[in-house]
């Protein structure tokens, strides 16, 4: 059995400003006084209480900057809480920010097999999945070259392909991920439509309350780090689109 | 202890990275590998000809000395200044993946030593021409001692690493602390000298010496050195180890938001 359990999480971002030492001595006009962001410190989520089990479909929805992305990094354990307690069980897959992370100087295939143990596969396991995977990135002899001369839209595919492949328990997914042209759009949405039915468990940031009645049978609604409602996506979608005077 | 448990867990992805890093260095590179053993060579070569014809040191003892020295010495280099970037280079699978954080230092004094691996093949090819009598089974202490060594090597670019991923002026410091020590080591020429002058506390109280001392010396096939400087380099080692291994278990996922 899968599940996500979080309690009272907190999570403070501790953010680099470019200091020097005469920023000591001068005092910037910008400066805050008394704010976190003087502190260097971001609030990014605060007060979250959260139980997924399997079956649960979760829409996630709120304005840019409430959190949203931070809550998934969050359960993907990208990052860690600043207090609070989390326990994820299951097998993670997730579908963000897609074309970082690969060894630019090595081939596609390589990349295949590096990110594929990232992602929780064994040697073995990732040896037999690479071959469906290259048939479905459609990257054929480029797989065979470094991929720092892909383009952006093959990193999409690739990562695209690998990410959806693993065969995951919980599906973590950022908005719509464009992955690659047309055709190749269409093979994804159809892909990511399969995935989103057979995980056990799918936490989905969106802002298409369509995809969101489609896909989720629960919903939070995030506001300055804080679940502001929690419903079924009907109820909390319907409230998030009048606060912004679109209901 | 999480540490160990993570790196075990992550074992794979630390041995394809290492492999890949060997990899690209020699890319699109004719000799290939090669470069591995010839790249030790001709630097001894040429600081060897330098210092024996121009400055009239003897040139058969003075080459293997030298490079019984300078190559380890380059190993600490290679994975502390390595380490400093490692978590930095690393910030896309870091913030991709759940990839356990505690393997990019280690994967930057992997490659390191394997890089001293070959160096030191290089070496006893050219001691088997210039002193094969000095071949000993003394030379079996080198195995113990590079076991000693590649933990430093861990535990210097760990500490690096997180040191400058908060503090970025680390590794200029660093670097700088690193050239002092070179030329306060007894690495280009033997503690005796210091001894001479009365100059001996300089080394007696530099760990370095004794790291020095542990793998120098079975290289050359000289006598083991005694106990007590195999006790201090273990324990210096021990230390700077434990203390990198806190600093990871503590600091961890955190330098997420600092990268």
């Amino acid at each position: 059995m899968s599940q996500i359990i979080l309690k009272d999480i907190k999570l403070v971002y501790q953010i680099k400003k470019e200091k020097r030492i005469k920023d000591i001595f001068i005092k910037s006009r910008h400066t805050l006084n008394n704010s976190l962001l003087a502190n260097n410190k971001i609030l990014a989520l605060k007060n979250i209480n959260l139980e997924l089990r399997d079956g649960d479909r979760l829409g996630i929805i709120g304005h840019n900057g409430a959190g949203k992305s931070s809550l998934l990094k969050l359960i993907a354990g990208i990052y860690p809480p600043t207090s609070g307690q989390i326990q994820v069980d299951g097998r993670i897959a997730t579908l963000f920010e897609l074309a970082t992370g690969f060894e630019m100087e090595a081939t596609g295939w390589d990349n295949i097999y590096l990110r594929g143990l990232m992602l929780g596969e064994t040697p073995d396991s990732i040896k037999q999945k690479a071959d469906e995977i290259a048939e479905f990135s459609e990257l054929g002899e480029y797989l065979n070259i470094p991929v720092k001369y892909y383009s952006s839209g093959m990193f999409m595919r690739l990562a695209f392909s690998i990410s959806t492949a693993i065969e995951p328990d919980i599906l973590l997914l950022d908005e719509v991920v464009a992955a690659g042209d047309a055709s190749f759009l269409n093979k994804a949405k159809k892909r990511m439509r399969e995935l989103m039915d057979s995980v056990k468990i799918l936490v989905f940031v969106t802002h298409d309350m369509i995809s969101l009645k489609d896909f989720c049978n629960k919903c939070i609604w995030l506001e300055n780090g804080h679940i502001k409602m929690e419903g079924s996506p009907d109820e909390v979608s319907h409230k998030y689109l009048s606060s912004i005077g679109l209901g | 202890m999480q540490y160990f448990k993570n790196i075990y867990r992550a074992r794979y992805i630390l041995f394809s990275l290492v492999r890949q890093d060997l990899k690209n260095k020699y890319r699109n590179s004719l000799l290939g590998i090669a470069w591995s053993l010839l790249t030790p060579l001709g630097l001894v070569t040429i600081i060897g000809f330098v210092f024996s014809v121009v400055l009239g040191q003897p040139i058969k003892e003075f080459i293997p000395f030298l490079f019984s020295g300078l190559m380890p010495w380059f190993f600490i280099v290679e994975s502390a200044s390595g380490g400093t970037v490692a978590f930095i280079v690393a910030e896309g699978y870091i913030k991709q993946t759940q990839t356990p954080v505690e393997i990019f230092p280690i994967r930057v004094s992997l490659g390191a030593f394997i890089n001293l691996i070959y160096s030191l093949l290089a070496f006893f090819i050219v001691y088997l021409f210039i002193s094969f009598e000095k071949f000993n089974l003394n030379m079996f202490m080198i195995i113990p001692a590079l076991m000693i060594w590649l933990i430093l090597g861990i535990s210097l670019s760990t500490i690096a690493a997180i040191i400058n991923t908060y503090i970025r002026d680390y590794a200029h410091l660093q670097s700088l602390v690193l050239q002092g020590l070179f030329y306060a080591t007894p690495i280009m020429f033997p503690p005796e000298m210091l001894k001479a002058r009365n100059f001996s506390w300089i080394y007696m109280w530099n760990p370095f010496y004794y790291m020095m001392e542990i793998i120098r010396k079975p290289l050359l096939g000289d006598k083991i050195p005694e106990l007590f400087i195999w006790i201090v380099a273990l324990l210096f080692t021990l230390i700077l180890f434990i203390i990198a291994v806190i600093l990871m278990t503590r600091i961890n996922r955190k330098i997420t938001f600092l990268i």
